[in-house]
């Protein structure tokens, strides 16, 4: 704000003199198109949702059990083919 | 001492920066008013005057991420404002620079002659007089005499000293007043004698 009168004075009669016609308000859809244009709020990395994380922790839980399976299996075959091994030995002694 | 409107400003910015809705919105609510009504008298058409409004916040989203407090947001976003108001003229008139620096040089503006001049004309013909004038001192005139800004946000908002901004503001009255019908019409008959 000028704190001078004459100052003052001055600017309210040039405002007077250019004539105060009022400036038409702008178009009601501007606010929001401006609004609108605004930076939006960025979404969480995808490894940082929820959801992803469960489907991420069920799928490692599905590979460990099949995992786990597929040793299982594994690991009696090894056995019935030590057992057949010692019934041979066993026949040959 | 930073004003608080400087610090709301800037803190709404920062928030809208980072997709704040609310924050934009109350910006938005704060600077579009002025912004719109200095684009409407520098260009005298509502839909030049939107589009302007419009492109000048756009800026200042970009400009938002990366905002430092060395300025006002307002007189910032005054100063985007009258920028595009000089690029919308230069694409528009080409052949009419922003600034017309021969204006005023030896206009003599004592305080009152102008107003004395604009009194004996009716107010369309000093509005067509003002929209005759260089867009450099119909920006200075307007600020002056429409926003409550003072010659020190004038200045920051033009990117002038206030020396300048009180030169340019003496200028622009003496090229007003040479453009209102009595001044020409003085002009046309000290001619003919």
């Amino acid at each position: 704000m000028s704190h001078d009168p004459n100052a003052r004075t001055s600017r309210r009669q040039l405002s007077e003199l250019l004539g105060l016609a009022p400036c038409p308000a702008p178009a009601p859809h501007l606010f929001k198109a401006i609004v609108d244009s605004a930076p939006q709020a960025r979404p969480a990395a995808g490894w940082r949702r929820p959801r992803f994380a469960l489907a991420l922790t069920a799928a490692l839980l599905v590979v460990a059990v099949s995992f786990h399976a597929w040793r299982s299996a594994n690991e009696d075959s090894e056995l019935a083919d030590v057992d057949e091994l010692a019934a041979a030995s066993l026949l040959v002694l | 001492m930073i004003p608080n409107s400087w610090r709301d400003d800037a803190a709404l910015l920062k928030r809208a920066s980072g997709g704040d809705r609310e924050a934009s919105a109350a910006l938005v609510r704060r600077l579009m008013p002025a912004g719109h009504a200095l684009a409407w008298r520098m260009t005298g058409i509502t839909a030049v005057a939107e589009d302007i409004v419009q492109e000048a916040f756009i800026r200042l989203w970009q400009t938002a991420m990366r905002w430092e407090p060395r300025a006002s947001v307002r007189t910032f976003f005054t100063r985007i404002v009258i920028n595009l108001c000089y690029d919308h003229h230069r694409a528009n008139f080409p052949d009419q620079p922003v600034e017309d620096t021969a204006a005023g040089e030896t206009a003599d503006d004592a305080p009152g002659v102008l107003e004395e001049m604009a009194a004996r004309e009716s107010r369309s013909e000093v509005r067509a007089a003002l929209y005759r004038i260089a867009p450099r001192y119909r920006a200075v005139l307007v600020m002056w005499a429409y926003s409550e800004m003072n010659v020190r946000d004038i200045a920051a908002a033009m990117d002038l000293s206030q020396n300048a901004v009180h030169q340019l503001l003496f200028r622009a009255r003496a090229a007003l007043r040479a453009q209102l019908p009595n001044a020409q019409n003085a002009k046309g008959k000290s001619h003919v004698a």
